[in-house]
């Protein structure tokens, strides 16, 4: 919870910092995508919220992304654009965390894991600022959970660690 | 420009679709389950019989239940065996001995014996000098649930009675599924070993104090024991040999037993019961009162019924709560009271004041002047609690990382006098 309202509080930050300066400005994100690996392909959503400025961009997302289990990650984006041309390519990262929020069984503790993407894409302006985004990198995603047995081997812990590396493949929306 | 543009998202989609196809065989989920499994240490059981006496003194390993006797202070290991304590100055215990008893999970003593559980055996000890316990008796099988092992010795042909002294822990890692997979196992070679509770009840001198969440119970002369489903009675009219009297099936997972005048107070996941001891051989149902399924040690006096009611793994459910129960009338107890607690676990009390273990949230101390409405004292917390027994002043309490006394003549600040570590 405490990253969330971190993140909104810099996404709050960004905008408000995009209408006091000229040059800087807010931007919106919107993409969706695939992520795919030799076992499965799931479906991705995600909106950043920023601010941009003299090709560089900086944001808080928050996204939808169907793994084998249910999982939202909020997170931290930057990205650089090149060139001054309509069709710009860009670098992104992004780093945050990764909330499990699929079906809990209540035998287990739920720890959200880590969230991080990375990549490379291509901007093709059709308005000043309006944009569709393609993008490709790589993205890991975990969780771990745990199931005690304290009741009847005391200090001893059954832990199950996912980690989840996809390519993601993305299209989108930037305003 | 606009046919170029056109001709770069094509371009774009076009590697991004290749992309999609062709490069996700470079990545794999990587899915783990890292989990402790423990192998058997195997003894004959005549090797083991051999070894149940005061040995020299051990250091805790997994504290379990407790009981008073006298300056003694009697600390089950967990499946390992007993620690005896000289309590004499409960500032500074001196652990003098230890008494190996696998599989050894409650206790009693009464006089100059000490009654055990070892596996599926009743062991009798005679600790008139606790620096040089033995064995006496052994009424075998009387608990099946927790057996021997009978393994064949290709030397003499014959069948060997095997019992486990000791489980070597190992730790593992293998690569799972990632996809959804519920399954829940529990790795280990053998019995299967009881909840990690503390032990029970108090009686009447020349017994010893128990705490609330025991399952042997001394009273008239008899003890009873509390195991799965069932109640045992024994007679001990010759205490150095108990004859096993009676089995009740009270046809609940019981698991506490707690002894008051003529009455024993038995905690199962679903409810309390009160059996009339009049006749101390054939206990009868008295009254019942059935709550949600939970773990629930149960205290009592003339008046009320304390019941903690827990969650967890072994209890199911979702309550952690105390209740405080109406018993003058046996036959109908009646709840007046419900307390919210973190995870209740034993309790005890002296007096007008009520000590309860709330699992990882410590040691609650509360007042009570009408025996049903709770004023908080203190609360010592960072240590994980168990089991308490309030007596003279001097709380024992069972946590998990060992045993603690606090002097509690001002129950608002108590004072830590010793603790005994587990290492």
């Amino acid at each position: 919870m405490k990253q969330i309202i971190v993140l909104l509080f810099c996404g709050l930050a960004c905008a408000t910092f995009a209408n006091a300066q000229n040059k800087v400005r807010f931007s919106s994100i919107n993409q969706v995508g695939v992520l795919g690996n030799q076992s499965a392909t799931t479906i991705t959503f995600q909106t950043v919220n920023g601010a941009s400025y003299k090709g560089w961009f900086a944001g808080a997302g928050v996204g939808v992304d169907f793994h084998e289990y249910f999982m939202v990650p909020v997170f931290l984006d930057v990205r650089k654009e090149f060139g001054q041309k309509n069709q710009k390519p860009f670098v992104y990262l992004d780093g945050g965390v990764s909330i499990y929020s699929d079906d809990k069984n209540k035998f287990y503790d739920y720890k959200n894991g880590g969230y991080f993407d990375g990549g490379v894409g291509y901007a093709i302006y059709f308005h000043k600022r309006q944009a569709v985004l393609f993008s490709a990198g790589y993205c890991y995603k975990g969780y771990t959970k745990e199931y005690s047995y304290a009741d009847s081997w005391p200090g001893t812990v059954e832990t199950y660690k996912y980690n989840y590396n996809r390519l993601a493949v993305r299209v989108g929306l930037r305003f | 420009m606009k046919k170029k543009t056109l001709l770069v998202g094509a371009c774009v989609v076009g590697i991004g679709t290749l992309l999609t196809f062709l490069l996700p065989g470079c990545f794999k989920d990587n899915c783990s389950k890292s989990y402790t499994y423990f192998v058997p240490v195997y003894k004959t059981s005549a090797q083991v019989r051999a070894e149940m006496k005061s040995n020299p003194a051990k250091n805790v390993e997994l504290p379990g239940k407790i009981y008073m006797y006298g300056k003694y202070i009697f600390l089950n290991d967990l499946n390992k065996g007993i620690h005896i304590y000289d309590n004499s100055n409960p500032s500074s215990p001196q652990n003098v001995a230890f008494i190996d008893i696998p599989g050894n999970v409650d206790m009693a003593v009464k006089g100059n014996t000490l009654y055990a559980d070892s596996y599926s055996d009743l062991v009798t000890i005679d600790i008139t000098n606790p620096l040089t316990a033995k064995a006496l008796t052994f009424t075998e099988n009387i608990f099946p649930v927790y057996g021997y092992y009978n393994s064949y010795d290709p030397v003499s042909g014959s069948t060997i009675k095997s019992v486990i002294v000791d489980w070597i822990k190992r730790d593992t890692t293998i690569d799972i599924d990632c996809g959804k997979n519920e399954n829940l196992i529990l790795y280990f070679d053998g019995v299967t070993l009881n909840s990690y509770t503390a032990s029970q009840g108090t009686v009447t001198s020349p017994a010893g104090i128990g705490g609330s969440m025991a399952r042997f119970a001394l009273a008239k002369d008899h003890l009873y024991t509390v195991h799965q489903s069932s109640l045992k009675a024994f007679n001990l009219s010759s205490p150095k040999e108990p004859s096993f009297e009676k089995t009740i099936d009270i046809q609940r997972a019981v698991e506490t037993i707690f002894p008051f005048q003529n009455k024993l107070f038995i905690g199962s996941t679903s409810g309390m019961f009160i059996y009339n001891i009049d006749n101390a051989s054939n206990p009868s149902l008295e009254g019942q009162f059935e709550h949600v399924r939970s773990c629930d040690p149960v205290i009592a006096d003339s008046k009320f019924a304390y019941v903690t009611l827990r969650s967890g793994t072994t209890c199911q459910g979702y309550t952690n709560q105390l209740e405080v129960l109406n018993i003058e009338n046996l036959s109908n107890p009646v709840l007046l009271k419900t307390h919210l607690m973190t995870n209740p676990h034993g309790l005890s009390k002296d007096g007008d004041l009520l000590f309860i273990c709330d699992g990882k949230d410590g040691l609650r101390v509360y007042k009570t002047t009408d025996g049903v409405n709770i004023e908080a004292l203190q609360t010592i917390s960072g240590i994980e609690t168990f089991d308490v027994i309030a007596n003279n002043k001097v709380a024992l309490v069972v946590a998990k990382d060992g045993l603690y006394q606090y002097d509690y003549s001002n129950p608002s600040n108590l004072k830590l006098l010793s603790k005994i570590s587990v290492k």
